[in-house]
């Protein structure tokens, strides 16, 4: 054959079906603000006759075989969108396959990473007041992203008032105990220690003692999944009273009672602070019937107070709070025993738990 | 999970002839069109007239779906698809490692594949973690005869749901693998002429239950708590659930086959089910601790009827159903030195194996991990089974 034919037969077979070829350029990922990762790929500039698949998306550059990603397209004036049925993987590159260039063309496309790359700050400790009793068994730490698991240890200590490191204060379980999100830790004080009595306690007395004062250290290089660290060290004094050996008793509880037909908040005091993530769990409203009630829940400041606000307004009638006698304070006794009770004995308290409290809107 | 034998959908195919009652508008009368509320496609199996079941674990429902894909296929070829997991990261935008199937179920009637996947982390599977503990499946899957993969709309589908009574409560973990009680809240489910028969744990004393529900669905279900006598374990025991069963016909006479973990092999009398409140299973052999039986279909290799059993360990089990009438139940431990007892069984040489159901006639389709990691979906010819 004639080259000069050749070269025309080429042009012909290359000549594009639609009006506009379409390069890099004219794919965009598109993100909408209500949704947590990018969303949409939007092709501008496009325009055609045909109704052909403008362009296939593929996880990995296509092998033989692979179908393209499940999904829907959508067009305006001279965009097409495409929104996968599984949203993108973040960090990932995707490939763009276009229906109007070579059949080996393909253009990545890399969805960013959205995590949060901000050193790690720890935004709240329980218990918040600055007075615990001497048998204080646990308190949480609260950051505001997910943390490293594994090296907690490293970076928590508790300092007496000479500037001396407490000893082997807390529990080691080999597993620390963090939320699925893994952004609350809780911490125990050993309670082998705090047990009256027990081997550890009597080699080594408590890990506080009464009546001093401590601080809590958790230092700074504490870091985030993402690899970043705390910055700074972050410092809680606190002083410790004579050991809690009471339990919480409901009957002690003064109930601050709203108005029928208002969405005042139910304000329950606490002649002293309790354990705040139990505080979460551990106590709502019910109807006459028992019915759990609607509404939002607030820890009052110390712990030593609790909220309750319907979701509509109180109608008159009677109502019980209810509390799960696991709530415990921040010794770890609860409505039913006594955290540090002699094992010999029966450690069930003798006397009848209250764990209803009624309470009347007229 | 599927295991609709060829025999079975004769019979459909014949009764529905006969009787009204099983014409395809019979059984979709009470059926809607709307959402398909699943909150897990754990199990799967068909029925007559291209009705997919669904066992949904986590909802402690079965739903009936009309797939509308009834255009016969007597086609006797095989199929493959390398990869599949590939394939199926492709589609849904991830790695191979990214999907987990859950189960596999062919429709008789076109040879069409339904598989239930999860978009979700395959690393995490383990010996004694299946894909039910890890998540909940939620996107199910048509493969046609040519390979072609779409996805089933279930925004929108023709189908019917019942309840499962007394399933076990979520929350709590008492087995072995460390997963959530009511991921063994159906573990498999299998159609016998009107009836659905679905193994799983109940809220009762007596957790394993095997429940019967009527279809088309209006009825209550009625429930058995079943015991078996483990041999390895030397004991009576109720609280581990059936894995898979098999309704099959013995002599005139209808029975659930089916097997547990560790292996022990069984026969229910179904007679027995619909009269007792909980009963006794027959261990007619037990295959060996350190085994999940993962689906059993029976299968006919030139004109002879056979049982197939797949398995997370020991390969292809092959038990000839004539060895059933003469096998006396086992009731005493095993001995030193003894492993798998009772009932003869052929170990068929092709490991790797999990997911199986009958492709037609003359093929038995399987997922299969090959020795470089990758899964194919392939089938083989029932004359080399």
């Amino acid at each position: 054959m004639d080259s000069r034919w050749a070269f025309f037969l080429l042009i012909l077979h290359c000549s594009p079906i639609v009006a506009t070829a379409q390069n890099a350029s004219h794919f965009q990922l598109v993100s909408e603000e209500s949704a947590p990762y990018y969303g949409t790929i939007k092709l501008t500039d496009y325009t055609t006759e045909a109704e052909e698949t403008p362009f296939l998306v593929f996880p990995r550059p296509p092998q033989k075989g692979d179908p393209p990603m499940l999904g829907t397209f959508e067009s305006n004036d001279s965009a097409v969108y495409f929104r996968p049925r599984f949203p993108f993987i973040q960090g990932r590159t995707y490939w763009i396959k276009p229906a109007t260039i070579g059949r080996d063309s393909l253009i990545p496309l890399n969805i960013p990473q959205q995590i949060k790359l901000e050193a790690p700050q720890l935004v709240s400790i329980y218990p918040s007041g600055d007075s615990w009793p001497a048998n204080q068994l646990k308190f949480y730490l609260h950051f505001d992203q997910p943390m490293e698991v594994g090296k907690a240890m490293e970076y928590i200590e508790i300092v007496d008032e000479d500037g001396e490191k407490v000893k082997a204060p807390f529990l080691d379980m080999g597993q620390e105990l963090w939320d699925a999100n893994q952004e609350q830790l809780t911490i125990w004080f050993d309670p082998g220690r705090i047990k009256t009595g027990l081997i550890p306690n009597r080699q080594y007395g408590p890990p506080l003692e009464e009546g001093k004062k401590y601080q809590l250290r958790i230092k700074r290089g504490f870091r985030s999944i993402t690899g970043l660290e705390m910055e700074r060290d972050r410092i809680k004094p606190f002083q410790t009273s004579s050991s809690d050996r009471v339990q919480p008793d409901p009957a002690t509880w003064e109930l601050a009672i709203p108005s029928a037909d208002t969405q005042d908040p139910l304000v329950v005091r606490f002649p002293e602070p309790l354990d705040y993530a139990l505080l979460k769990t551990s106590i709502w409203i019910e109807d006459r019937q028992g019915n759990k009630l609607a509404g939002t829940a607030t820890i009052g400041g110390n712990e030593a107070s609790y909220s309750w606000m319907p979701l509509s307004a109180w109608a008159t009638g009677t109502y019980q709070l209810h509390i799960a006698t696991d709530l415990e304070d921040l010794a770890g006794n609860n409505l039913e025993r006594m955290f540090d009770a002699a094992l010999s004995k029966d450690a069930a308290s003798s006397k009848s738990v209250v764990t209803d409290i009624q309470f009347v809107l007229k | 999970m599927k295991k609709l034998s060829l025999f079975i959908v004769c019979f459909i195919a014949v009764a529905s002839l006969l009787t009204a009652s099983s014409s395809y508008e019979e059984l979709t009368k009470n059926f809607s069109v709307g959402k398909v509320e699943t909150q897990s496609l754990s199990v799967m199996t068909f029925g007559p007239e291209g009705i997919l079941f669904v066992g949904d674990a986590k909802g402690g429902k079965v739903f009936a779906l009309d797939l509308n894909d009834r255009v016969e296929n007597t086609a006797t070829k095989g199929f493959g698809v390398e990869d599949i997991e590939g394939k199926l990261a492709s589609l849904l935008g991830t790695d191979a490692k990214g999907v987990i199937i859950h189960d596999l179920a062919v429709n008789p009637i076109s040879q069409n594949i339904y598989l239930a996947v999860s978009r979700s982390d395959a690393n995490k599977l383990g010996f004694w973690k299946t894909p039910n503990d890890i998540t909940n499946a939620n996107i199910l899957l048509r493969i046609n005869p040519k390979g072609d993969i779409t996805e089933v709309d279930l925004s929108s589908i023709n189908h019917n749901k019942a309840n499962i009574p007394s399933v076990i409560a979520e929350g709590k973990s008492t087995n072995y693998r460390k997963s959530d009680n009511r991921t063994d809240a159906i573990t498999d489910l299998a159609y016998d002429d009107g009836k659905l028969y679905i193994t799983g744990l109940s809220n009762e004393e007596f957790a394993s239950a095997l429940r019967v529900l009527a279809f088309p669905f209006g009825k209550k279900a009625a429930y058995s708590t079943i015991e078996v006598y483990h041999v390895a374990h030397g004991a009576y025991e109720t609280e581990a659930p059936m894995r898979t069963l098999l309704p099959y016909q013995l002599d005139g006479k209808k029975y659930i086959l089916g097997a547990y973990t560790c292996t022990p092999f069984v026969s229910i009398a179904v007679d027995d089910l619909s009269a007792k409140k909980h009963m006794k299973t027959k261990t007619l052999g037990e295959f060996g601790f350190g085994n999940i039986p993962i689906d059993i279909i029976q299968y006919k290799n030139k004109g002879k009827d056979y049982i197939l059993m797949s398995n997370n360990s020991k390969a292809l089990i092959r038990i000839d159903p004539n060895d059933i009438p003469s096998q006396e139940a086992l009731t005493t431990p095993l001995k030193d030195g003894e492993y798998a007892v009772g009932i003869a069984h052929s170990v068929l040489s092709r490991v790797g194996i999990t997911q199986i159901d009958n492709l037609n006639e003359k093929n038995v389709l399987v997922l299969q991990r090959m020795p470089n990691g990758q899964l194919n979906l392939r089938s083989y010819n029932t004359d080399w089974l």
